[in-house]
């Protein structure tokens, strides 16, 4: 199971492109591996980036 | 030892296993455009010869041991005995720069490997017959024939053996079942599983309760995992798995 571990954790870094960083894996910061939540809202991807000014009733 | 230790030895080195993990979605060491397959089929090929399309080195399977880079003809060949390989093609990235209202063919450097068939690549599989050997009157599956395998679904190109030895040969199901492919209908079947995925989900649910709809889900998202694939199996082949 260690190497299942190792294999995930291998996957992980490559999604997250690190295998192209001149700082490699231990360069890699707290968070950066997370998947984005697709169902989230984020400005400038599912909702415009001024959505705060919108009026109430789209918001 | 303390059973963490093996994990403490590996943190440190993980960029190297990291850049062959990168280094196998390249090209690796095939590096040349000629397939050193043909040259090792025929050695008086000439030099023009090599410059043909039909022996640029575009394909890789990635089931064979070798991921060498060799062209369509040659792994259409090297897989008469192994039909339901996966295979990448070579892509090159081909893009049109508009500018001053004039249209550049542009060749990028960039370029990436796409997934393919064998199927796609132009080969039929001729059942009844030893692999590789042609039939002197061969009868033509269904085109969207499809077989389920352990690495993913397969659409196949399939020929039934109507030739002299038809006797010898049975019946088209006789040459599925003759080829371990479990047809999934009795009459005119169109859909398959081989023996080894019949054989590995029976293991996998008995050791595991693997569900019939996971094992299958698995397998769809094995064979492209961007729900992208246009391979599609009918819902009869799910009793086999349910």
């Amino acid at each position: 199971m260690r190497i299942m571990r190792e294999w995930q954790h291998l996957k992980m870094l490559k999604h997250a492109g690190r295998g192209h960083m001149c700082s490699g894996a231990m360069g890699t910061q707290p968070g950066e591996l997370a998947v984005i939540c697709p169902a989230s809202p984020h400005p400038g991807i599912n909702i415009p980036l001024e959505w705060a000014n919108c009026p109430d009733n789209v918001k | 030892m303390h059973q963490d230790e093996p994990l403490k030895q590996w943190t440190p080195c993980r960029d190297k296993y990291l850049d062959e993990l990168n280094r196998l979605e390249g090209r690796g060491q095939y590096t040349s455009d000629h397939c050193p397959s043909c040259s090792l089929i025929s050695p008086s090929i000439s030099a023009d010869d090599l410059d043909l399309p039909c022996n640029r080195a575009t394909v890789r399977c990635r089931d064979c041991f070798d991921e060498e880079l060799v062209c369509t003809l040659c792994c259409v060949r090297d897989h008469a005995h192994n039909p339901l390989h996966v295979i990448e093609v070579h892509h090159t990235i081909i893009s049109f720069c508009v500018a001053c209202l004039l249209v550049f063919l542009q060749k990028w450097n960039g370029s990436y490997f796409e997934p393919t068939t064998l199927a796609d690549i132009g080969l039929r599989i001729q059942l009844g017959h030893p692999p590789g050997k042609s039939c002197s009157n061969p009868h033509r599956g269904y085109d969207e024939f499809t077989v389920i395998h352990t690495n993913g679904l397969h659409h196949v190109h399939i020929d039934y053996c109507e030739c002299d030895h038809f006797a010898d040969h049975g019946s088209h199901r006789q040459q599925l079942l003759r080829r371990q492919w479990y047809p999934a209908t009795h009459n005119e079947p169109q859909t398959c599983a081989t023996f080894t995925v019949l054989k590995h989900f029976h293991m996998q649910n008995l050791q595991g309760k693997v569900a019939g709809y996971d094992y299958y889900s698995a397998l769809e998202k094995l064979t492209d995992n961007a729900g992208m694939s246009k391979i599609k199996v009918g819902d009869f082949i799910l009793f086999y798995f349910i």
